[in-house]
């Protein structure tokens, strides 16, 4: 294109993966992050720094009586009343015309809509610029939407793998937002109004609070036409998020709850203090802790293997660091007879190794498998325009992560298993077979 | 910046590895991660079907040279994270044993030392196989299979933990009663537990002397390569013959409504539905069956969800599906329990359309779309390569990913009514929430007893 003002970009390369990625600061006040990857589909992000957790806030400017103060579960919700447009053509029926996979989902400190398709990408690109940019909500469609939404919470406390989780949360916290489901409560549903959700999209869906993950085969030219085209210049705005002030210690130290499981479930969380620290940082602890958590829980270590071999533990067991920019914590989940037992033998095992100290070999292998589960995301659109979301939220840098990982010392692990696993910071949340169910 | 061409098609190409052994393999440097996975196939059968599981749960245990799963994970580790899974489950009536690994490319590994990370991995599929940890009378490992057990068993009564899951198991074996598909996956509890080594020592044997191996492998390497691999890791697999697996019943017409409605302790009722077709992957009205029930249930876009959902609010999940194979279609959603009557009723509403040709264009367009969407979307995706070639394979059908997109674009209106007036319904399945309320809140100290 002869006369193409290309806007300001930062170009990200990796010469190891043999991947590359723009940053495009779009003049509408929208970064647009483009990763081209040679596949068949394409797949495309949109979206907002608003998640559950965001409950109260208001724009920097405005008086203190200004707060905004919502109940529990409006990101979501506004999420699912994004579809419905004014023309009443709901927005899932033009992406299918386009042969387009689209969906949208919320978390603690996000909603992102999307779409995945192998045609016609400038036309359903156009459509997900376009619709969460028009808010059209009415009485009606909030109302319709409320039953909706009160099945899916229905589903998730039917499921006792999501209750497990929810009530370690719930527990590990006594005043942060993340302590409740994402959708909300039937209750704090039934609050929502159509201004309820104006009141919300006004502040958090600004473009300069917003970004668009596009990976796959297209061109920059391309999609810097249809963001022209399809987005008003904004000025930015700065968001001031009011946040309950949170003890460093639990609320509750253990949790039970029954229902008709075949063998007891549980969630342990130890409440980390990791996202107080400034973003460089906070991405190297996350890869030290990704390594470190290898080191101690995987299938390969002995930890893992003594429960299982005694049969303390079912095959299934999974464990994770969690951070975002207000909470971070480290959990492990599985089923057990007696979960008592087995979380004292894993304090055990970590006050063994305290005392002991690591092992060296252990740990290289276990960088080297962190290092080599990283190569594996760069094989789908939909993975890498997932990750590369994450990185640009968590404030961190895809490419650099890779190497950050390279870079972890023993020490550094060393160091977090003295930090993390504190007697005070440790919670766990049971689900347990009901009295009455049968247990033969 | 960079634009890529046009893919060409990814049909693997068939390669002989050795009696009983055929490769089938895709060159390609397009994913980082290569595919090496193993199946062998045989007839559902309820006797086979105990054994097979507990078999297949006991041989990943350990093996000659890797005694214990601390020693089989430490070599995964050790191979640069790959990963292997073991897989049981169905296609039609044929019951698939298979084992399939996952590995980096070795050119992105920046490690001279690194090795043969294929060959370390098709030794480990070989080792499980055909090399367990036996007991000098060539049993298989006592402690091993008792611990397998247990954990077969918990998995077994775990399936009730989930309900949307729970139902959907409930509702094929109510709806495949009389056919080798319903039979459970895994068997009995009692099934399982009464089985002995000398029985699995039985099964194994069954499985490696009368089954075709089949490999397929997507990754860079060329498939002669692969093939020689193969051929060395795995010669120690001489079947004595290979069984012919009849092919998978269909019931064309359901002759009256089965309605079945059981209870558990949650709020929500889940509701399926199974309609048999008339149309299977071998018929030649199957692109229109595929492309009504597209129209009908498969897309946010489809009649189901624009009505039950978004219109009458009855529901936050709904979908359908079809099984090409057995030819049978299924709906399902999750409701309030007191909403059974109305979803079913409008459901078969929708149905009604359907049949009547209520199609708009727009529907069609976008069914269309959406299921070429979904054929070209198997090219980025090694699993799925290997699962459309593979059901495909083993139910004799020859067609391309190429063919079958060919084959849905040029289906007519009149031709999904065609299709959806031979459906006819089979089967009303509901799981009833007994506790509207949700299961009991938390203990406020939390104390276990």
């Amino acid at each position: 294109m002869a006369n193409w003002n290309k806007p300001a970009t930062e170009h990200f390369e990796s010469l190891r993966l043999g991947e590359q990625y723009d940053c495009i600061h779009h003049p509408s006040g929208l970064d647009i992050y483009l990763f081209p990857k040679n596949m068949t589909s394409t797949y495309a992000m949109f979206a907002t720094r608003y998640g559950s957790v965001d409950r109260d806030f208001r724009l920097e400017g405005e008086s203190e009586e200004a707060t905004v103060h919502v109940p529990a579960g409006v990101a979501h919700f506004l999420e699912h009343k994004m579809f419905a447009n004014e023309d009443g053509v709901d927005s899932f029926a033009r992406f299918s015309a386009w042969g387009a996979d689209a969906n949208a989902y919320t978390a603690y400190n996000r909603t992102v809509y999307l779409f995945g398709c192998t045609e016609h990408f400038d036309l359903s690109l156009t459509e997900l610029l376009r619709f969460v940019t028009h808010p059209y909500f009415t009485e009606d469609s909030v109302r319709k939407e409320q039953g909706i939404i009160a099945q899916e919470i229905k589903m998730y406390d039917d499921d006792p793998y999501e209750r497990c989780f929810s009530e370690l949360l719930r527990c590990l916290y006594h005043k942060h937002h993340v302590r409740e489901n994402i959708c909300g409560t039937v209750d704090s549903i039934a609050q929502i109004t159509p201004q309820t959700l104006m009141d919300c999209y006004r502040v958090f869906y600004n473009l300069s609070n917003m970004v668009l993950v596009i990976c796959g085969n297209v061109s920059a030219e391309e999609v810097i036409a249809i963001a022209d085209r399809e987005l008003p210049v904004q000025p930015p705005v700065r968001i001031l998020r009011e946040m309950p002030e949170e003890p460093h210690t639990v609320l509750q130290a253990r949790s039970l709850v029954r229902m008709p499981v075949s063998k007891p479930i549980f969630n342990i969380g130890f409440k980390d203090r990791g996202h107080e620290l400034p973003a460089g940082e906070r991405q190297k602890r996350e890869a030290a802790m990704s390594i470190l958590n290898e080191m101690l829980f995987s299938r390969s270590g002995e930890l893992y293997n003594s429960l299982f071999e005694e049969g303390k533990i079912s095959p299934a067991f999974s464990y994770g660091y969690s951070m975002a920019d207000t909470f971070s914590f480290n959990s492990l989940a599985g089923e057990a007879d007696d979960p008592e037992a087995v979380l004292q033998e894993i304090l055990r095992y970590l006050e063994d190794k305290k005392r002991e100290g690591l092992d060296r070999e252990v740990f290289a292998r276990c960088r080297r498998v962190m290092c080599a589960e990283y190569i594996k995301d760069f094989d789908s659109t939909e993975e890498i325009a997932n990750d590369l979301l994450g990185y640009v939220f968590d404030e961190g840098e895809m490419f650099a992560y890779g190497e950050l990982l390279q870079q972890v010392t023993y020490e550094d692990v060393t160091q977090l298993l003295h930090e993390i696993f504190g007697a005070d910071s440790l919670c766990m949340s049971v689900v347990a077979p009901s009295e009455e169910s049968d247990q033969t | 910046m960079t634009v890529f061409e046009t893919r060409a098609q990814f049909t693997p190409s068939r390669h002989t590895v050795g009696q009983g052994m055929v490769l089938y393999a895709r060159q390609t440097d397009r994913f980082k991660v290569g595919l090496l996975s193993m199946s062998m196939a045989k007839q559902t059968e309820a006797a086979r079907v105990p054994p097979t599981s507990l078999l297949l749960s006991t041989l990943k245990r350990g093996t000659e040279k890797y005694p214990s799963l601390a020693a089989i994970n430490e070599r995964l580790d050790n191979l640069y994270a790959s990963s292997l899974v073991t897989r049981n489950y169905r296609c039609g009536d044929r019951q698939i044993l298979g084992i399939s690994t996952e590995f980096l490319d070795s050119r992105y590994l920046n490690d001279p030392e690194a090795g043969d990370i294929l060959d370390g991995c098709a030794e480990m599929m070989s080792q499980m196989l055909l090399h367990p940890l036996t007991e000098e009378n060539g049993l298989l490992c006592a402690r091993l299979v008792d611990s397998e057990k247990v954990h077969l068993c918990d998995s077994i009564r775990s399936q009730q933990n989930n309900p949307r899951l729970w139902a959907a198991l409930r509702f094929a074996e109510v709806l495949c009663a009389n056919e080798p598909c319903g039979i459970p996956l895994h068997g009995g509890v009692d099934q399982i537990m009464s089985l002995t080594r000398e029985q699995l020592r039985a099964c194994h044997r069954d499985w490696l002397d009368s089954s075709e191996l089949i490999f397929f492998y997507i990754g860079p390497e060329e498939p002669a390569r692969v093939a020689e691999v193969l051929c060395r890791r795995f010669a120690d697999f001489r079947p004595i013959t290979v069984e012919q697996i009849p092919p998978t019943t269909v019931i064309r017409r359901a002759d009256k409504v089965r309605s079945v409605t059981e209870e558990m302790a949650v709020s929500q009722g889940k509701l399926h539905l199974g309609f048999r077709t008339d149309a299977t992957v071998h018929d030649p009205t199957y692109y229109a069956m595929a492309m009504a029930n597209e129209v009908f249930g498969a897309s946010p876009a489809s009649k189901l969800f624009m009505t039950v959902r978004e219109e009458k609010s009855l529901c936050y999940s709904i979908g359908s599906s079809y099984d090409l194979y057995k030819g049978i279609m299924k709906v399902s959603c999750g409701i309030d329990p007191d909403m059974k009557d109305v979803a079913c009723e409008e459901i078969m509403r929708q149905w009604d359309r359907m049949r009547r040709g209520e199609i708009t264009d727009e529907e069609l367009h976008a069914a269309k779309q959406s299921l070429e969407n979904n054929y070209r979307t198997i090219e980025d995706n090694p699993h799925a390569i290997e699962g459309f070639y593979y059901g495909r394979l083993l139910e004799g059908v020859d067609m391309t990913v190429e063919d079958c997109r060919a084959g849905l674009a040029a289906v007519t209106r009149e031709q999904i009514v065609e299709a959806a007036s031979a459906v006819t319904l089979d089967t009303v399945y509901f799981l009833k929430g007994t506790c509207p309320d949700g299961g009991e809140e938390a203990d406020e100290d939390g104390e276990l007893e």
